[in-house]
């Protein structure tokens, strides 16, 4: 079982990274993540093994975030454990929580759709394949998922373009 | 290409899918039709914007700086490692000298694929769960050592 998690482990660290910014977090969430893996094995080996772990992962970040409400929590955190905090560009920074915050008004499918389509590059097909749906209702809730976020990023984030960032 | 239709393609156009010959049909109607475009070009905006979050890169994952181990933190794994090495030799005691159970040079975090890096960093942490199990099997599978012939 932990064998077959660990194939994963590059994926959910990834995934965890990208929305987290922060080294240690992506490796908390690979760890409570793996806990999951563990309980539902127990009762039933997940047919489609990343996309349900996609699913439980961008939960796990949200979880984490929702716990850590600010900024300022993370220093504290990090200073707790005697470790610098890691330090990204202010604007990368406010961008991450303001796409977290977006995340979070997102279905789980919605979500996982919309994470596995652009960060994870794959098509409307192998989607549908990993998160058994169909084509069509994966294509409608990457839209909806799009539209969704789109007025709570675009109200702050519309006019920058890749050279401000 | 009427609006309906723009619509029915979207999600292709955005995601990177759309056929070469709805693509001109698409194209077209972008120039003709404000509303459509204004969709387009916004969720466009939308998918760039979560694109920036930087991905993490093997070289960097590699080079990260490790935490400053807290006494606390070295203690309590010497700590583990002398209860192990105690029960491991309580319950192999007999004529046999006790299990030798020195935990391996842990794999350092320098191999060059991200999982085998990730793997090895997670087992410099043994009050984790996952990582609990991993040095378990790590010293289920040593074995005593033979002793020295006289």
């Amino acid at each position: 079982m932990t064998t077959e998690f660990e194939q994963f482990i590059p994926d959910v660290f990834r995934w965890s990274y990208r929305v987290l910014g922060q080294y240690h977090d992506a490796m908390d969430v690979v760890q409570e993540v793996f806990l999951r893996w563990q309980r539902q094995c127990a009762k039933e080996v997940p047919a489609k093994p990343r996309g349900w772990l996609r699913r439980v992962s961008l939960n796990q970040c949200l979880d984490l975030k929702r716990a850590r409400t600010t900024l300022t929590d993370e220093t504290s955190n990090a200073a707790a454990k005697g470790e610098a905090p890691e330090v990204e560009p202010l604007d990368v920074a406010a961008l991450r929580i303001d796409i977290q915050v977006a995340l979070l008004a997102l279905t789980e499918t919605q979500r996982a759709v919309l994470v596995a389509k652009i960060y994870d590059s794959m098509t409307f097909a192998e989607i549908a394949s990993e998160m058994e749906i169909s084509i069509p209702t994966a294509k409608t809730h990457y839209l909806r998922a799009i539209r969704t976020v789109r007025p709570l990023l675009l109200k702050k984030w519309s006019h920058n373009d890749k050279n401000e960032l | 290409m009427n609006c309906e239709r723009f619509e029915a393609l979207l999600a292709d156009a955005l995601g990177n899918e759309l056929d070469p010959k709805d693509r001109a049909l698409f194209d077209a109607h972008l120039e003709s039709c404000d509303k459509c475009r204004e969709e387009f070009d916004s969720a466009r905006k939308v998918i760039g914007l979560i694109e920036r979050l930087p991905a993490p890169s093997t070289s960097s994952f590699v080079a990260a700086p490790r935490a400053p181990r807290s006494p606390w933190r070295s203690f309590l794994r010497v700590a583990a490692v002398m209860l192990v090495s105690f029960i491991l030799g309580y319950l192999a005691r007999g004529e046999r000298e006790p299990a030798s159970v020195a935990i391996p040079g842990l794999p350092g975090v320098g191999d060059a694929t991200v999982e085998s890096a990730i793997v090895s960093a997670m087992r410099e942490h043994p009050e984790r769960p996952l990582l609990t199990n991993t040095l378990s099997a790590i010293i289920g599978n040593s074995t005593a050592k033979p002793s020295p012939s006289d």
